[in-house]
C-alpha cells in the first residue's frame, strides 16, 4: 500500500513539474501554485490519508510528501521568476522609442545680445561693490556737458554731436551725468557705475545714433591711477573671459585729467594681428582717467581731501568683439534670425 | 591733421634717425594719435586741448620733448629787410577779442603758379595749391600754426584797417564766393568804408588776391577762441584758420610767424616789404604754476624721480623753480592747455609712460551695494519671459510720428516729445508707447517664422506729462502670435491667444507679489472684447488682449496678435519682497467633486468664482474650471463651464455624505444668485 502512495506521489511531483513548466502567464501560475498546493489539492488528500498508516509508514511518507511539496514550490518560485522576467523584457522592447527625435518644449527665447553684455557688466560691478547708478535719459545742458567741464563754445562739445528738444533740453551722449547727480547726493566714498542708453547725433557702419554705454567712478580718499588700471583689467578680464594685455595711451577728455584711451590684445588673434584688430594685435576698447578736479567743484567734493577715477565703455563694442558680429547696425534689426543665436 | 615726416625732420636735425613708423608710436603713445600713415604723411588726431599741436612748429617741439632733440626755427630762404615806408595803419581795439595785430606790406610782387616745392609742401598736407601768394599763407600756417592773411592792396579804402565789431546785421561774402549774414558781435576787419574779412575765419572776396596784384597787405593777428567759435559755428563755417584760432594760438610768435611770412613771399614772388607794425597793447604774460611732489604720488600711486620730473617739464619748454618738495613751473605761452598743477601732473605721467604706474586693486569697506528696485526686478521679468520662449528686442527711442499717429489710432501728439535735429525725418519723435516698435519687429520677421513670435522689450517710454514735465517711464510690452511649438509629430497645435498673454501677465504679477483687480478695458489699441486692464487700487498696472482688428488690418496683417503692456516703473515701486508663509499641508485626504453649471452667456468665469467666495462652502480649497462648453446639446444663450472643486478637511476626514452635502447646497445657491443648472 505504501508503494501505491509513494508512486502517487511520484506522479504527482512529474505532473505539478510539468504543469508549471508549461504555464507562460503570471496569472495561470497562481492558478497552477494552487491546484497543486493549495488547500484543495491532491497532495493534500494524500496527506489526509496518512492517519491510517502505521507510525513507520506515516513517517517515511510524510517525509517524502513534505520534500516534493518543497520541491514543487521551488518550481513555483524559479517559474515566477522566470516569467517575471519575460514580462519586463517584453516590456522594455515593445516600449522602445525613436530617441533620436526632437524633443518637446517650448523653445527657448533670449535676451538680446547687448543687454546680455549691459547684464554682466552690471554684475561684474557689482560683485565689486559698484553701486548700479541710473538718471534720465533727456537731460539738461548742466548734466551732459558744464558740470563735466565743458562749457559752451568749446571745441570739446565737437567730440559729440548732440541731439536737442526745442525747449533746450537734450538726449545724454554719455552717462557722465549720472555720476555728476549721484555725486551731488553722496559724499565719499563713492563707488558706482552707470549702465543706460545714450544718443549722438551720428550714423553710419561704425556708429548708430543710439547706443549703450556703462561708466563707472570711484571717489575716496587716496585714489590714484594705479587703482583705476586694476579696476578696469579686472572688468575688462572678465567680460571677456579671457586673460588680456592692457595699455593705456594719454588721450584727452574734459571731465578727466590724466585721461587715457584703453586698448587690449585682440581678442581673436590674442595678439598676432589680423582683420580685425587691423594687423596690430590691440583694439581700443575703452576710456578712462582720474576725475578732474573741476568736475568736483561743480559737486561741492574737495579735490585736496579726494580723488577718484572714472571710465567708460560702449557696450555695442564689447558685445560685438565678444559675440564675432561684423555689423553694429545688426542689435537695433531685431531680426529673430539674429536675436536666436544669443539664447 | 595731417603733418609731413620729411617737414618734421627738416625742423628737428637728427629725427631721420627715427623711422616715421617708430615716431608715429611714439607719437600715439604721448596722447597725439597717428591714426594712420600714407607715404611718410601722417594723419593725426589732435585732441581738443591741444591746440599747440596743430602745426609742424607745434609738433616739433612735442618730439623735443619726446626724444631730446632740439628744434631748429630756421628757414632755408633768406631773410629779408624793410626798404618800403608802410602806407596803411592799423586801429587797435584791444577789447575787442584780438590780442594782438600785426600788419606788413610788400609792393610789386608777381602773382604765379608757386615753385614746386611750394606747392607740393602744402599739396601733400591737404591743401590746394592756387598761387604763390595764397600757397604762401597757407604753408606759414601749416609751419607755425599761426593762420595768416593777404589782402590786395588795390582793392582796399585807405589809408587804416581796423578791427570792427559788427553793429548791425549786415551781409558778406568771403573767399569762396558765398555769402553770409552777419550779426552784431561777429568780428570783422575793416578798412575806410567796408569789412574786408570775417576775422579769424575768412577773408572776403572784395579784397583777395588776384592774378593781376601786385601789392599786397598781410595780417597775422591772435584773436579770441570763444568769439571766433561762436561766429563761425553760426554761420556754418569751417576753415584751417578758424579751427585753430577755436583751439589756441599763441600770441607770442605771431611775431616770428609774420616774419618768415615776408621773406617767403619775397622769395617766391618778389617784391619789397615795410617793417612789421606790430600791435600788443596788453602782452601776454606765462602762467606759473606751483606743482607739488605730493601732488604726482597722490594722483599716479608712485613717487616719479625728482630728476625724471625736471627733465620732463624742461623739455616741454617750462621753466623751473626748484622748491621743497615742489617746483615753481613757468609754462611756455604755447601751453595754453597747462593752467593747473593736474595739467601738469598729466605731462609727467604721459611723457614718463602710463605702463610705469603699478597696478593695484583699491580698498573698499565692505558694504551692499545699492541698486534700484526697477532695475533688479526688471532681470527676474526678463528671465521669465526669455525662459517662456521669448526673444529680446531693442528698438531706436525716437520712432516715425506719422506711423505712431496711426498705430495710436490718434491726431494729438501734444504730448509727444519732437527732437529740433533728429537724424532722420522718420525719427523725429521719443515714443511714448512701446507697440510700434514689437509692430514693427513683428512684420519683419513674420514671413520667416513657422513657429509664431514671441517678442519682448522692456525700456522707456517718453512723453509730457498733464503738467508739461518730461517724464520717462519704464514700460515692458510683449507681443505673441501663432502657433509657438511649430509643426510637430504629436499634433499639437495651439495658436496664441488671449488667454496665453493673460496667463503671462498674471505670472508676471504673481512674481511681483501683488494682488490685483482685473477688469475689462476696452479702449484702442486692444480688441475691446478681448482686453483686460489689472489695477492695485485705482493704478492701472497692466493691460492685455489681442489686438484691435482695424489696426491689423490697416497694417495687413493677417493673423491675430496679442499684445500686454506694463507700467514697470509702478509695478517696480509696488512689488513686495513678501516672504512666503507656510501653510501646514494636511495628512488627510482632498475630496473632488465637479460641476457642470450652465449659465446665460453673460455670466462670466468671474461671476461664477465671485459668487462661490460670497458663498464660502466649508473646506473649499480651489476651483478649477476645466471645461466650457457653447453647443447644440444647450439652450440657446447658454453656455457650460464645468468646474473642479477640492474640499480639504483640516482635523477629521469628510465623508462622502458630508462633502456632498456641502457641494449640493453650494450649487443650490448657485442657482439661485446665477440662475445655473446643473448639467
Amino acid at each position: 500500500m505504501s508503494a501505491q502512495i509513494l508512486e502517487k506521489l511520484q506522479r504527482f511531483h512529474e505532473q505539478a513539474a510539468q504543469a508549471i513548466q508549461q504555464t507562460e502567464a503570471l496569472e495561470r501560475l497562481q492558478e497552477v501554485k494552487a491546484q497543486f498546493l493549495g488547500k484543495k489539492s491532491e497532495l493534500t488528500e494524500i496527506l489526509k490519508t496518512l492517519g491510517a498508516l502505521t507510525p513507520d509508514l506515516r513517517k517515511e511518507i510524510g517525509e517524502t510528501a513534505n520534500r516534493i511539496k518543497g520541491l514543487i514550490s521551488t518550481l513555483v518560485e524559479e517559474r515566477e521568476k522566470n516569467l517575471k522576467q519575460v514580462k519586463i523584457a517584453h516590456q522594455l522592447s515593445a516600449e522602445a522609442v525613436d530617441v533620436t527625435r526632437e524633443g518637446l518644449a517650448l523653445p527657448l527665447g533670449a535676451h538680446h545680445p547687448v543687454m546680455q553684455v549691459f547684464r554682466q557688466s552690471r554684475d561684474i560691478f557689482l560683485s565689486l561693490g559698484f553701486d548700479i547708478g541710473e538718471g534720465p535719459e533727456i537731460e539738461t545742458d548742466f548734466y551732459n556737458f558744464a558740470a563735466l567741464n565743458i562749457p559752451k563754445d568749446h571745441p570739446a562739445r565737437d567730440m559729440q554731436d548732440t541731439f536737442y528738444f526745442l525747449d533746450g533740453h537734450l538726449l545724454r551722449t554719455h552717462t557722465s551725468p549720472v555720476q555728476i547727480r549721484v555725486m551731488e547726493k553722496q559724499k565719499p566714498p563713492i563707488a558706482m557705475v552707470a549702465p543706460g542708453v545714450v544718443y549722438r547725433c551720428d550714423s553710419d557702419q561704425t556708429h548708430t545714433p543710439m547706443f549703450h554705454q556703462v561708466e563707472g567712478l570711484l571717489v575716496d580718499k587716496g585714489i590714484h591711477f594705479g587703482h583705476l588700471k586694476a579696476v578696469v583689467r579686472e572688468y575688462l578680464t572678465r567680460i571677456f573671459d579671457t586673460d588680456l594685455q592692457l595699455r593705456f595711451r594719454p588721450s584727452f577728455f574734459p571731465f578727466t585729467e590724466p585721461s587715457a584711451e584703453i586698448d587690449i590684445s585682440c581678442v581673436f588673434c590674442k595678439g598676432d594681428g589680423c582683420r580685425v584688430c587691423k594687423a596690430t594685435g590691440w583694439l581700443e576698447i575703452m576710456g578712462c582717467g582720474m576725475v578732474d578736479p573741476a568736475v568736483f567743484g561743480f559737486v561741492g567734493i574737495d579735490p585736496d581731501v579726494y580723488s577718484g577715477f572714472a571710465f567708460g565703455a560702449g557696450l555695442e563694442r564689447i558685445t560685438m568683439l565678444k559675440y564675432g558680429i561684423n555689423d553694429l547696425r545688426w542689435f537695433f534689426e531685431n531680426d529673430v534670425r539674429f536675436l536666436q543665436q544669443f539664447v | 591733421m595731417k603733418a609731413s615726416y620729411q617737414w618734421l625732420c627738416s625742423l628737428v636735425p637728427g629725427l631721420a634717425k627715427i623711422p616715421a613708423c617708430d615716431l608715429a608710436q611714439k607719437l600715439t603713445f604721448s596722447g597725439l594719435e597717428v591714426e594712420g600713415m600714407t607715404d611718410e604723411i601722417f594723419e593725426i588726431n589732435v585732441t581738443p586741448n591741444r591746440g599747440d599741436a596743430l602745426s609742424h612748429w607745434g609738433l616739433a617741439r612735442e618730439i623735443s620733448a619726446l626724444t631730446g632733440l632740439t628744434v631748429s626755427f630756421e628757414v632755408n630762404w633768406p631773410a629779408v629787410k624793410s626798404t618800403q615806408k608802410p602806407t596803411y595803419s592799423f586801429s587797435h581795439v584791444e577789447k575787442l577779442g584780438c590780442s594782438r595785430f600785426t600788419t606788413s606790406q610788400i609792393s610789386g610782387v608777381r602773382v604765379a603758379p608757386s615753385p614746386p616745392w611750394l606747392a607740393r609742401s602744402v599739396e601733400s598736407l591737404g591743401v590746394r595749391a592756387i598761387n604763390n601768394i595764397v600757397d604762401a599763407t597757407n604753408y606759414v600756417m601749416l609751419l607755425t600754426g599761426h593762420p595768416v592773411h593777404a589782402y590786395d592792396t588795390e582793392s582796399l579804402a585807405g589809408p587804416a584797417l581796423s578791427i570792427q565789431s559788427v553793429r548791425a546785421t549786415q551781409k558778406f561774402v568771403t573767399l569762396d564766393g558765398l555769402e553770409h549774414t552777419l550779426d552784431v558781435g561777429d568780428l570783422v576787419i575793416g578798412d575806410a568804408q567796408r569789412e574786408v574779412g570775417l576775422a579769424g575765419i575768412m577773408g572776403g572776396q572784395n579784397s583777395e588776391i588776384l592774378a593781376t596784384t601786385q601789392n599786397v597787405i598781410l595780417e597775422v593777428a591772435h584773436f579770441d577762441a570763444a568769439s571766433i567759435r561762436k561766429t563761425a559755428r553760426r554761420l556754418g563755417i569751417k576753415t584751417e584758420s578758424s579751427y585753430r584760432f577755436e583751439r589756441f594760438v599763441n600770441p607770442e610768435t605771431v611775431m616770428a610767424a609774420h616774419t618768415i611770412l615776408q621773406s617767403l613771399i619775397v622769395h617766391v614772388a618778389g617784391g619789397a616789404t615795410t617793417e612789421i607794425l606790430d600791435s600788443y597793447p596788453k602782452p601776454w604774460t606765462p602762467d606759473e604754476i606751483l606743482l607739488k611732489a605730493d601732488l604726482l604720488e597722490r594722483t599716479l600711486g608712485y613717487v616719479v624721480l625728482e630728476t625724471q620730473v625736471e627733465s620732463i617739464l624742461t623739455g616741454l619748454g617750462c621753466r623751473i623753480k626748484k622748491q621743497k618738495n615742489a617746483w615753481q613751473v613757468t609754462v611756455p605761452l604755447a601751453r595754453s592747455d597747462l593752467k593747473r598743477p593736474i595739467d601738469l601732473v598729466e605731462e609727467v605721467a604721459r611723457i614718463a609712460g602710463f605702463d610705469k604706474i603699478p597696478t593695484v586693486l583699491p580698498h573698499l569697506a565692505l558694504h551692499s551695494p545699492r541698486e534700484s528696485e526697477s532695475s533688479r526686478f526688471s532681470f527676474v521679468i526678463k528671465d521669465y519671459l526669455v525662459g517662456q520662449g521669448f526673444l529680446e528686442t531693442v528698438h531706436y527711442s525716437f520712432t516715425d510720428a506719422d506711423t505712431l499717429k496711426k498705430i495710436l489710432n490718434t491726431q494729438d501728439d501734444s504730448s509727444w516729445l519732437y527732437l529740433a535735429n533728429p537724424i532722420a525725418e522718420d525719427l523725429a519723435v521719443m515714443r511714448p508707447s512701446l507697440l510700434p516698435g514689437l509692430l514693427a519687429a513683428y512684420q519683419k520677421n513674420q514671413v520667416r517664422s513657422e513657429t509664431g513670435l514671441r517678442l519682448f522689450e522692456l525700456r522707456r517710454v517718453y512723453s509730457r506729462n498733464a503738467q508739461g514735465q518730461i517724464t520717462e517711464t519704464h514700460r515692458l510690452g510683449f507681443l505673441l502670435s501663432g502657433n509657438i511649438l511649430g509643426r510637430n509629430p504629436f499634433g499639437l497645435s495651439r495658436t496664441a491667444d488671449f488667454f496665453d498673454a493673460k496667463g503671462l501677465v498674471q505670472n508676471i504679477l504673481r512674481f511681483a507679489r501683488l494682488s490685483c483687480q482685473s477688469r475689462p478695458v476696452t479702449d484702442w489699441p486692444y480688441h475691446p472684447t478681448q482686453a483686460l486692464g489689472f489695477f492695485c487700487g485705482e493704478k492701472l498696472l497692466a493691460r492685455v488682449g489681442t489686438l484691435h482688428p482695424q489696426l491689423l488690418q490697416s497694417l495687413k496683417i493677417k493673423e491675430r496678435l496679442c499684445y500686454a503692456d506694463f507700467d514697470f516703473t509702478t509695478l517696480s515701486e509696488l512689488t513686495i519682497q513678501k516672504i512666503p508663509h507656510h501653510q501646514a499641508v494636511s495628512s488627510l485626504p482632498s475630496v473632488y467633486r465637479d460641476m457642470a453649471l450652465v449659465v446665460a452667456q453673460s455670466v462670466t468665469h468671474q461671476n461664477i468664482v465671485d459668487a462661490i467666495g460670497d458663498i464660502k462652502p466649508d473646506f473649499l480649497s480651489s476651483v478649477i474650471l476645466f471645461d466650457v462648453y457653447t453647443g447644440d446639446n444647450l439652450p440657446a444663450g447658454k453656455k457650460s463651464l464645468a468646474y473642479s472643486m477640492v474640499y480639504d478637511p483640516k482635523i477629521t476626514s469628510l465623508t462622502d455624505e458630508q462633502v456632498n452635502a456641502i457641494h449640493f447646497e453650494l450649487v443650490d445657491k448657485l442657482k439661485t444668485r446665477l440662475g445655473a443648472e446643473l448639467r
